[in-house]
Parts: structure tokens; sequence; C-alpha cells
């Protein structure tokens, strides 16, 4: 032992006085140089001592974790509940996407192209192209004499040449609803509708495609 | 039914010999822990910390029937205001500012909630100046007690554990059960306590004392 005990060796002479060297205990005991270390040594364990807190009751623990798990379990179902809304709102936001799904317009034969030598002319049938997410959309406008007009078109899927049945072209006109179904290749005819005609609506299984059908006229039968 | 484990943590080796045990030893682990519900971290901590609540919970001189609602309470008021703890080394200090406000509100029956919004790492005294003095003691003690949580909280791995096992375990570890479970000699234990301890009181006390030439 050099003249002053080590730390280490003041921790065991203040906790386990009775497995040392006696005279080491004696030193401590009246050493003026070792005193600093031996008072912080001993209020370091004092402090240390009142941190040492009873455990608790094991029955109380237990009743403890059994609410916290409850609690867990409610906020559990309460966030379920939230996401299942969350879920259903954006599918309900889905569909309405799909529903307000606007084709849009390629080409107009009316248009004159660039570098193409003529123009267009309103004798010829006036056709229209679309493209949407997952079709193609193309008709053709026909005016009729007498003020009507028709529409004859097809739809084509992006994949495959078959569409699944019972799709429908609709058009809106003045509160009257004129449908008619597709052919298994998109095909359709709409007769006896008017000129004013904002909007075609394509139907294909699920799907649904808003054409936008620009104003002016169509060709003359 | 319950998904919180009934098991109790012990100590295990998780990396190697001799390496630490469960990572809830860390504060800052452990609340994240806390955060995302985490069962482990929450036994771990109802087990170990829940001594702090529930001593806060027994100064008062309530009935043991209220001494564990407000345990409970405590409980669930941390587990509802724990995002809002932002220093990992103060939780301990956090946790008893809470406990006491629980326990000061039961004891002048007061409904037992504290507004989590207000809650702060180190409250003040205020709610304690009409409590009577024996009582405003034992909290001075329980406040000092969860500083020095809060300092063994904020050691390296190998201290902070070994100084809980010896010193704030109840009952403390025996070097031969510590030796079992950290795997180190018993014959080191004693070296490296007194490594630690000279850590912490340079911690703890911070202004070098004048003189003497005891060393580490």
């Amino acid at each position: 032992m050099n003249d002053h005990p080590s730390w280490e060796e003041i921790l065991n002479a203040i906790e386990r006085p009775e497995a040392l060297d006696g005279a080491l205990v004696e030193h401590l005991k009246t050493c003026d140089a070792c005193l600093p270390n031996r008072k912080e040594a001993q209020a370091l364990l004092d402090l240390l001592e009142s941190g040492r807190l009873p455990e608790i009751p094991p029955a109380v623990l237990d009743r403890t974790r059994a609410r916290l798990a409850a609690a867990f379990a409610e906020d559990d179902r309460t966030r379920l509940a939230v996401t299942a809304a969350e879920l259903l709102s954006e599918a309900v936001q889905r569909t309405k996407d799909i529903a307000a799904d606007i084709a849009s317009l390629v080409a107009d034969s009316w248009q004159p192209a660039v570098g193409v030598r003529g123009v267009a002319t309103d004798a010829q049938p006036r056709v229209l192209r679309y493209e949407s997410g997952a079709y193609a959309i193309t008709f053709s406008l026909v005016d009729a004499d007498d003020g009507g007009r028709s529409i004859l078109g097809q739809v084509v899927p992006d994949e495959g040449v078959v569409l699944p049945p019972g799709g429908s072209a609709i058009v809106q006109t003045g509160g009257t609803s004129h449908r008619a179904a597709l052919s298994p290749h998109g095909e359709f005819r709409l007769r006896e509708l008017t000129r004013e005609l904002p909007e075609l609506m394509i139907a294909v299984g699920s799907d649904r495609i808003r054409v936008p059908i620009p104003s002016g006229g169509g060709a003359r039968e | 039914m319950y998904r919180v484990q009934l098991a109790r943590v012990n100590g295990r080796s998780i990396a190697g010999k001799g390496r630490l045990l469960t990572p809830w030893d860390d504060p800052a682990e452990l609340i994240k822990g806390l955060r995302s519900r985490n069962d482990s971290a929450w036994n771990y901590f109802i087990e170990h910390y829940g001594r702090l609540i529930y001593a806060v919970a027994g100064k008062l001189g309530l009935k043991p029937a209220e001494q564990e609602d407000l345990f409970q309470e405590a409980c669930m008021t941390i587990l509802r205001a724990i995002h809002t703890l932002r220093d990992p080394s103060k939780l301990s200090s956090w946790i008893y500012s809470v406990s006491r406000r629980l326990a000061i509100n039961a004891h002048r029956g007061r409904k037992s909630t504290v507004q989590i919004d207000i809650l702060e790492e180190r409250s003040s005294l205020d709610d304690e100046t009409d409590l009577e003095p024996g009582f405003a003691r034992e909290f001075e003690t329980l406040e000092l007690s969860a500083r020095v949580w809060d300092a063994v909280g904020d050691m390296e791995p190998r201290c902070r554990q070994l100084l809980r096992w010896l010193y704030l375990a109840d009952p403390p570890l025996s070097y031969a059960e510590i030796s079992k479970r950290a795997g180190t000699p018993i014959g080191s234990i004693g070296p490296t306590r007194a490594r630690c301890l000279d850590k912490l009181r340079k911690r703890v006390f911070p202004l070098s004392r004048p003189g003497g030439n005891a060393s580490a």
C-alpha cells in the first residue's frame, strides 16, 4: 500500500471495514490528507443508498400491467377504427377518381396537323380520338339535317382486345339519358342525340371515363 | 389475452461474454420503447422505474389500495405523456415530478389527474408550499433519489448496470450473482466498481476537492 490508501481502498474501508487491514482503517480515521476523499466517498455511497427503493409487490405489478394492456388494446381498437375509416375514405375517393377519369383529346380530324398539305374541312367525318389511363376512345360525330346528331365509335383497351361484358356508352342531354351497349370489341352507336353534347361517358367494368366533346359541328350525313 | 408479458425482465447477455443486457437499461432506448408501446419496454419500466413512482405514492400516508390506484394512475399518465419528455437523461426526475403532482392532488382529495401539457421535467415546488414539513422532506429525499437514478442512467452501460445492481437494486446483488449475470470474474468487480464510482463522483461532485492523493 502507498502512504495513503487508494480510492478503491477507501470505498472498501467504508463498505467492508471488517474485511480490511486494521492499520488501513486506523489510517483513514486520522489522516487529514485522506479526509476529503473519505468524505466524498461516504457522501457518494449515501447518495446511492438514497436511490435504493423497495420493490413493488408482485400483485400490484400484475394488476398495473393488466391495466396498461387494456389501455393498449383500447388504443389499438381506436387506431384500427380510424385506419378502417381512412381506408374506406380512400376507397370511396378512389372510386370517385375512377368515375372522374377524364379522357384527353389527342386527335381531332378537324384540326389541321402541322406539315400536312391542305386542311381538313367540315365535309369530312369529324373523328375524335381520346386517351385515358387504360383505353383509347375514338368516335365520329355525324350531324343530321334535322338538327340531330349521332356518335359512332369504339373503345379499345390498352391490354387485350376484348372488353368485359356489360360496357356501355352514355350521353346525357336535356335530362334524357341515351345509352348504347359496347360490343365485345368496344364498338357503339348512339343516335338521335341533340347537338348539345358536352360529354360522353364510357362505362367498362368498374371503370368510368368521361369524354368531353368539343363544341362545334360534326360531319354531315 | 393480454399482450403484456408477465415474466420479469432478467439481465442477460445479448452480445458476447460480459456484454450488456436488456436494451432498456439505456434510458434513451427505453423511452423509444415506451413511445412505441413495446411490451418489454413497459414491463421493464413498471418493474424498475415503477419503484420510484410507488415510493412517491407511499409517502403521504395513503392506504394500500389508494397507493396502488395512484401508482396505476401515474403509469397511465406517463403512458399518455411520454412523448412530451425531451431529455432522456432526466427520465427519473420527470417520472418523479409526474408522480409527485398526482400524489399531492390525491393527498388534498383532488381528482388524481395531471394536465399533460404542463408537465415539466423539473416542476416548481409551488405545489408543496402548504404540505406538512414531514411530507416535504420525504419528497426532497425522493427527488434526490430520482436525480441519483438519472446520474447513474447517464453513465456508460457497464457502469450503469453495475452500479444499479450494487446500489439501486433492492436487495443488492452479490458479487457472485453479478459475476454470473455479467460474465465477468468476481475479482474484477471490486476494481470496476471503484472506477465507476470515481466517474460518478466526478459527475455528482463536479468541483475538484483540494489536496489528497487517493486515486481510483
